[in-house]
């Protein structure tokens, strides 16, 4: 199998589908007409309601729309196999994700740029307004959970990638207030930050290497939990700085570097064409697979979840971009075909993840328990071949070794040194921590690697057997890319290498392969905190809605107060599930909150199709879609709950984690309930009420929109 | 100097697409949009037809980056 023949299938479905299929929803199903005005002209007031050329638009919706979710879904799917997730992605977004995106933004253009919120109030009634609101507000939360656990995996013990990550701060900023402050927000001002800001981040790719390897190195390898709040307050500081400071500036340069990034690597696909080496089904399907527990149906269609369809899409396509389209049929190409871009991002990364060998995929993705004494019992695998050789190590640890063993302090001066190994030797640790031990005390254990280096980048396959990690071309993808690769789940990495070993294989760039792995990782980090940032500042104003209702004058948007204190709980929460979870645990939990949301927005969507479309069979164009993703996703949540979540209630250490998560999911699993059943008895007067009706009502509906719009 | 050439190549490589997206961009947002799409198929007809829109800057960066692109791999072949 070669990836550049399926690359170029995926490209003719995608055409066709956009060529034939959107082009029946325009005409029949939703009937677009320029004449209708857009609320964008309607409202215009050069803030949020301004009439936008459709290209721009695109270009913002698309940034907007595609966070992490297309990039890392994929590649976590990829235990499957290469078959499903490229069906999945394909199928599903041509038929649901792209219709649902389409759909909803025609909805609300029509309603003067109504929130996924409000038309469901408008449509359902207040109370089940109500949990969706609630549902959206922690579907918010746990996206960025699942978003910001990525970045901490890919960044962490990682000095080259916090650096280069991190100098892109002041870059934005820097950027911001050349833009608005120096050039009073000319397009002449944004060209030439636009060109430093670029240049800049590549310079601190550049720099990033020197810096890895000079003593100001072990100031920048953070550890998850440092990360984790190093991220929190970033995302705080984001959500309160004004928007043209730091967020507009970042997300510009991301959207340049994403649609650059990806085109690139399409082209690389088609050049390189790269074999696919993951089986096109692994026996991972029925279940038991190295990152996700659960079996294929349902957990495909959960794991991947942007880059087939996304309920977080229906926020945006209700929310910014209906607001400035110019002309209802430019809903079309900025509907449906930002998001089948979407679904070629979804399929470049699953190409990625998949051209790397599968032993290498498994051992970058897990985190297997590693025994720190080989013995007959872990089959002679271990850290140490024996206590005698872990007790003689001693004197070469560093205090960060010992904190990851758990040595004791007084080991390595003398007597009892051997009891101390013997008394470490029925424990095992993490992988992860293993392969962080300092190169002195991998050296001092025969490990192959050179002492005064600050990576154990040159491990070759028998120190990795030893350790219990099968692994194929693994070696040389971390002595070439300067990281420890292994055990870095979270799946930021293996896409990172994965576009690494497409770039490095074009003409010329095989001795790249180390800047285009942390090219990688500061793309994929770039966007996530991008999302991060956005995401929280929606949630505050969903927090600040909320409080509002308590206390008017927190709901205020001007009120610092209700800014500051609706930011930390949003902040809070992420968080938590980020300190308190794994890729394995939030990752599902996102998924699962991302499709229920996606679930709401079908169910709104064939609402108003049974309502205003001219032939009620057509609202069946989200209804298939609505019914497949609410069997899916409705299974994997009663599922999660069984089989992943309320298991961890009887181990004490994961009991509260266990507990909240089964909580949060299964109220989400309710509030969704109620919506879905809320809209069937909708559906069912609408059946019954005579045909016209219905469409007179609603265009008098419309009419009676536009008249109090104007 | 492998080095340097390799950074020079890669450089070059990331402008040349920049380039290239950004004269296709404009064919498509220009009358006869479909240029753009046989631009995306046939990449040498992109400075064809931008060099006749009058996006000259983009077309003198398309042929210098590809030319220096070139030139590199062509060393680093060599070398």
């Amino acid at each position: 199998m070669r990836a550049a023949y399926w690359m170029l299938g995926a490209l003719a479905v995608l055409s066709i589908g956009y060529r034939y299929y959107s082009a029946f929803l325009a005409a029949k199903v939703l009937c677009l007409d320029d004449a209708r005005a857009t609320p964008a002209h309607l409202h215009r007031d050069g803030q949020n309601f301004h009439p936008t050329s459709r290209w721009v638009l695109f270009g913002h919706h698309f940034a907007a729309i595609s966070g992490a979710g297309p990039l890392i879904g994929p590649v976590l799917a990829a235990q499957f196999g290469f078959y499903p997730g490229f069906l999945w992605i394909l199928f599903g977004v041509v038929l649901a994700g792209a219709v649902q995106d389409f759909v909803i933004l025609v909805a609300s253009t029509r309603r003067g740029g109504r929130s996924l919120a409000e038309i469901a109030r408008e449509e359902l009634g207040p109370r089940l307004g109500l949990v969706t609101a609630v549902s959206i507000l922690f579907i918010v939360v746990i996206a960025l959970a699942g978003l910001g656990n990525v970045v901490v995996g890919a960044l962490s013990e990682s000095a080259w990638g916090v650096f280069t990550v991190g100098a892109s701060v002041p870059i934005a900023l820097a950027m911001g207030l050349y833009i608005y402050k120096v050039r009073g927000g000319s397009s002449r001002g944004i060209r030439e930050a636009t060109a430093m800001g670029c240049a800049l981040l590549f310079a601190a790719l550049l720099v990033g290497k020197g810096v890895a390897d000079s003593p100001w190195a072990e100031h920048l390898k953070l550890s998850r939990t440092v990360l984790t709040l190093a991220m929190a307050s970033y995302g705080f500081v984001a959500s309160i700085l004004p928007v043209w400071m730091l967020l507009c500036p970042r997300d510009y340069l991301s959207s340049y570097l994403k649609i650059g990034t990806i085109f690139l690597l399409v082209a690389g696909v088609l050049v390189v064409n790269p074999p696919i080496q993951m089986p096109g089904v692994t026996p991972w399907i029925h279940g038991g697979g190295p990152i996700l527990k659960g079996p294929l149906f349902p957990f495909v269609f959960i794991t991947i979840a942007c880059g087939a369809i996304s309920g977080f899409h229906a926020l945006v396509a209700s929310g910014t971009t209906p607001k400035m389209v110019d002309k209802e049929r430019d809903c079309r190409t900025i509907g449906y075909g930002a998001m089948l871009m979407e679904g070629l991002v979804g399929i470049t990364a699953l190409v990625a993840a998949c051209v790397m060998p599968t032993e290498d995929y498994v051992a970058i993705n897990t985190d297997p328990k590693v025994a720190v004494v080989a013995s007959a019992e872990t089959h002679g695998e271990g850290l140490a071949a024996s206590a005698g050789d872990l007790a003689r190590a001693f004197p070469s640890f560093t205090e960060h070794d010992r904190d990851l063993l758990g040595v004791p302090a007084s080991a390595g001066q003398g007597a009892g040194d051997l009891a101390s190994a013997a008394g470490l030797a029925p424990r095992k640790l993490p992988a992860s921590k293993v392969l962080a031990l300092s190169n002195g005390a991998l050296f001092s254990l025969g490990y192959h690697v050179d002492p005064a280096a600050p990576r154990a980048t040159t491990l070759d396959e028998g120190d990795f057997a030893r350790l219990g990690l099968h692994v194929k071309e693994l070696p040389h993808l971390a002595e070439t890319s300067g990281e420890v690769v292994a055990a870095r789940t979270g799946g930021g990495v293996s896409l990172a290498v994965g576009m690494a070993r497409v770039f490095s294989a074009l003409p010329g760039m095989n001795a790249l392969l180390a800047y285009w792995y942390h090219f990688a990782i500061m793309f994929e980090a770039l966007f996530i905190l991008t999302t991060i940032d956005t995401g929280t500042r929606i949630g505050r104003f969903l927090m600040q809605e909320f409080m509002g209702r308590v206390d008017p004058r927190l709901g205020a948007s001007t009120s610092v107060t209700g800014a500051v204190l609706s930011t930390l709980l949003i902040v809070a929460g992420w968080t938590y599930f980020i300190l308190t979870g794994s890729i394995a645990t939030i990752w599902p939990m996102f998924g699962i909150a991302n499709q229920l949301l996606a679930c709401t927005a079908l169910a709104i969507g064939t609402t108003l199709l049974l309502r205003e479309s001219p032939r009620r069979v057509y609202a069946l164009v989200t209804a298939l879609p609505l019914a497949f993703v609410s069997t899916t996703t409705l299974t994997a949540g009663v599922e999660s709950i069984l089989v992943l979540y309320w298991p961890m209630t009887r181990v004490a250490a994961t009991r509260t984690t266990g507990l909240v998560n089964s909580g949060v999911t299964g109220l989400l699993l309710v509030c969704i309930g109620l919506i879905l059943a809320g809209s069937a008895r909708r559906w069912v007067a609408l059946l019954r009420a005579p045909r016209a009706a219905t469409v007179v009502g609603a265009v008098a509906g419309m009419r009676a929109l536009e008249s109090r719009s104007a | 100097m492998t080095q340097a050439v390799a950074i020079v190549i890669a450089v070059s490589l990331v402008v040349f697409v920049a380039a290239h997206v950004s004269l296709l961009v404009s064919l498509l947002g220009r009358p006869s949009r479909v240029r753009g799409l046989v631009a995306l198929v046939v990449p040498p007809l992109a400075p064809y037809w931008g060099w006749r829109e009058g996006l000259k800057l983009r077309v003198y960066v398309w042929a210098t980056t590809l030319t220096l692109y070139t030139a590199g791999v062509a060393l680093l072949a060599n070398a």
